[in-house]
């Protein structure tokens, strides 16, 4: 159950539905933060049907995470940070249970909507970059602009993909292909892209995976400064645990089941 | 976005491109190719039957002969007039005019029948014969060990059909020649339907209201050629000399019109003896869709007639005309078919192995808001502009290929007949020599060899050179073609991507 003045609360942790909010160095207004939390799981269950038998991936998982907060997410393998991210990221309903964002509960809403959801208000970055390698780095962050984004002027559209990769550093490299960029720099793109239709939320799956010491510390620099700026609501799932350590908030999920930290 | 994506998909995986383009533009180009073929020939056919039945003639209206009907084979009636010189051989010359076999003659009333009938817009009889020359030399034997009917000063003789061999009295040691050609007696009043519709003059004229029961003839420019003739010389036709007044040769690709000779039908009629006879009524209809009714009535009211359609006649269509039809219609149907079957199956396969190799990419596409109906359009779209740029290519590989046929223009011949009669041909005199020159290989149905007689009754062999057409509709078919296996491609390999769920497309998220 959230806290009203932002300070941690954990019931039943046993269960497995934690609720927890931790204000630790929050960047942004404690004020908005506190009276309108970006996500609200209650009671959150998923099963899967393989073959003949039922997996279950999420246990009754009670979470809030306020806006603005920097959230990491760690577990083993398997222990649900795959599943969870897909209710965060509306791109899986949950078998049971409300997964509130904003005031919309996701597991209520259709196809249209949360593709709409999606496209306006949930930005991913993934550990293997995920550009689409045909395009250049100026067409791959173009690519942002859907749903009801789609109908903004050409020209919008690419002066403002241009601002997100300069943003991140790569003005001289807009019509590099993926293929033409180092690792550390496609992952820059897949962050410009995330970002460039304004999300209130940042979902990063192992950003720094596929990257070296150096231009993990880059990547994490880049992406907690956006979280400051912006005022980003950002989830990362790593298995870090150095740059789990630079959140605000760590998770532990096992089991289905998530506690605090 | 839709073009920048479709144009950086086609020009970076152009392998896939490449492949289905390829497939598709055979497919395309052998479509394109038989089709053309295939309207070719009909032209080809359509000719051939308007070269012997002329423009316009939606029905022809004939009778078969029975065994015991006349016209069957020709004969000879040698009388005294036959000079026999000092060595004993005889020479023989006579002309015979009669109906080709296998046909026999309808009467003038059966027309008034056909014109009377409902739908029925115009009516021709036409009167068709064959002038039978034989002419030679014969051995007489010794008269007092025969006392058959062979040639002898005693009177008249009447030779008809293969005589028997062996026995005594024969003709042995003689030599003949039969010619032959076809005479076809129309009407002078310039009907609008009728064998001579499908013909022009070339020199002289045709036949004027004037020329009714006169001796004049009209020649087919074949056959002129091949005699020698031209406006103003004689030809012997029944024994009478016709003048010739006007050349006609085939508006058509045929190389030959359907007679070689045309005289008045009146004249024909009386040379003869067939007076208000006629062997072939050509019908034109009101419309094209009152031909079968009247086919119907036709045959109801003329029992012992038959009444054929164009496509009756067309399937009367031989030779190796009727071989490349064939050819075209079975093989290049089904090898187009199954082609264009394999082309749609490569693009259909490769778009969805397309779409299984791009999961991840179509996953995150969804997973930052791309809609269902925008992946599929994107997912149709290149496939479409794939299978365009393969029908572009095949219709243009499909052009050269008819440009190729058009040069090369092969000759095909063809032969068209109403009925077809029991064996003939061959013949000969046992120890003579016999030819037999039917004119110029046009119509008539010459029966080869001599007395043999019978042999296809109405049949037209004519040489026709193929042209292939470049038709719109020929065009337009390869591009709807090739935007249908595009499409089809497409919807489903954009059906496939629209059902892959965004968190099973990305498994590499957490």
């Amino acid at each position: 159950m959230t806290d009203e003045t932002g300070a941690t609360d954990t019931t039943e942790p046993t269960t497995g539905a934690t609720v927890t909010t931790t204000e630790t160095a929050a960047p942004t207004a404690d004020a908005t933060r506190a009276s309108s939390p970006m996500y609200r799981l209650t009671n959150v269950s998923k099963t899967y049907q393989q073959k003949n038998r039922t997996v279950t991936a999420l246990t009754n998982v009670d979470l809030t995470i306020p806006q603005g907060q920097l959230v990491a997410i760690q577990g083993p393998t398997g222990g649900g940070k795959s599943t969870l991210l897909q209710m965060l990221g509306a791109l899986d309903r949950p078998s049971a249970g409300s997964v509130l964002l904003g005031e919309r509960d996701v597991a209520k809403l259709g196809d249209g909507a949360l593709t709409n959801v999606r496209a306006t208000e949930i930005g991913f970055v993934f550990q293997s970059f995920n550009l689409i390698p045909t395009l250049t780095a100026l067409e791959n962050v173009e690519t942002a602009f859907a749903g009801s984004l789609a109908n903004r002027a050409r020209s919008e559209i690419r002066s403002r993909a241009t601002a997100a990769l300069q943003e991140v550093g790569l003005g001289e490299r807009l019509d590099h292909l993926p293929a033409e960029l180092s690792g550390g720099q496609q992952q820059r793109v897949a962050i410009a892209r995330a970002l460039v239709k304004n999300p209130s939320v940042l979902l990063a799956d192992e950003p720094t995976g596929a990257l070296d010491e150096g231009t993990r510390d880059e990547i994490m620099g880049l992406i907690e400064r956006q979280w400051k700026d912006r005022g980003l609501t950002v989830v990362i799932v790593t298995h870090d645990s150095w740059v789990a350590k630079r959140a605000e908030r760590r998770l532990h999920i096992k089991q289905g089941q998530v506690r605090e930290a | 976005m839709f073009l920048t994506y479709l144009r950086r998909e086609l020009t970076n995986r152009k392998k896939q491109t490449v492949i289905i383009a390829i497939g598709m533009a055979l497919a395309i180009a052998l479509v394109v190719i038989v089709s053309s073929i295939s309207s070719g020939v009909k032209t080809a056919q359509s000719s051939v039957l308007q070269s012997v039945y002329g423009v316009g003639t939606d029905i022809t209206v004939s009778k078969t002969a029975t065994p015991s009907s006349s016209g069957g084979r020709p004969s000879f009636d040698f009388g005294d007039q036959d000079s026999s010189d000092s060595s004993g051989s005889t020479n023989l010359s006579q002309s015979r005019l009669s109906v080709s076999p296998g046909t026999s003659t309808l009467s003038a009333a059966n027309l008034k029948t056909v014109t009377a009938t409902d739908g029925v817009k115009a009516a021709t009889g036409v009167l068709t014969l064959q002038n039978s020359t034989f002419s030679g030399t014969v051995q007489q034997q010794d008269s007092s060990s025969d006392s058959s009917d062979s040639s002898s000063s005693s009177g008249t003789s009447t030779q008809q059909g293969p005589p028997s061999g062996g026995g005594g009295g024969g003709f042995g040691g003689g030599s003949f020649d039969v010619d032959s050609f076809s005479v076809t007696g129309i009407p002078v009043s310039g009907d609008a339907v009728g064998p001579l519709t499908s013909t022009e003059i070339t020199k002289g004229r045709t036949f004027a209201a004037k020329d009714a029961g006169k001796d004049v003839v009209v020649l087919d420019a074949s056959y002129a050629k091949s005699e020698s003739k031209a406006v103003g010389d004689t030809v012997s036709i029944g024994g009478t000399d016709f003048t010739v007044i006007g050349i006609v040769s085939s508006t058509g690709s045929a190389s030959t019109t359907g007679s070689n000779t045309y005289i008045p039908l009146d004249t024909a009629q009386s040379l003869a003896d067939l007076d208000g006879k006629v062997t072939s009524i050509y019908v034109s209809a009101e419309s094209s869709s009152d031909v079968s009714s009247i086919k119907t009535a036709l045959q109801k009211q003329l029992t012992s007639a038959t009444v054929s359609t164009e496509s009756d006649l067309a399937s009367s269509v031989s030779g190796s005309l009727s071989t490349a039809s064939s050819l075209v219609s079975n093989l290049g149907t089904w090898l187009s078919i199954l082609v264009l079957a394999a082309a749609f199956l490569i693009a259909i396969l490769f778009t969805i192995s397309g779409v299984t190799r791009r999961t991840r990419e179509f996953g995150t596409l969804k997973a930052i808001g791309w809609s269902n109906g925008r992946i599929t359009r994107q997912v149709a779209g290149e496939s479409l502009v794939q299978g365009l740029i393969g029908g572009v290519i095949g219709a243009a590989a499909g052009l050269i290929g008819i440009l190729v046929v058009n040069v090369i223009s092969p000759t095909i011949s063809a032969s068209a007949s109403t009925s077809t009669r029991g064996a003939g041909g061959g013949g000969g005199m046992p120890g003579g020599a016999a030819t037999a020159a039917a004119g110029s290989g046009t119509t008539g149905g010459a029966p080869a060899g001599g007395f043999g007689g019978g042999g296809a009754s109405t049949a037209a062999t004519t040489d026709v050179v193929l042209h292939a057409p470049v038709t719109v509709e020929v065009i337009l078919l390869a591009i709807g073609l090739a935007i249908l296996g595009g499409l089809i491609a497409g919807a489903l390999g954009g059906w496939r991507a629209s059902r892959l769920r965004p968190a099973e497309a990305l498994r590499s998220v957490a």
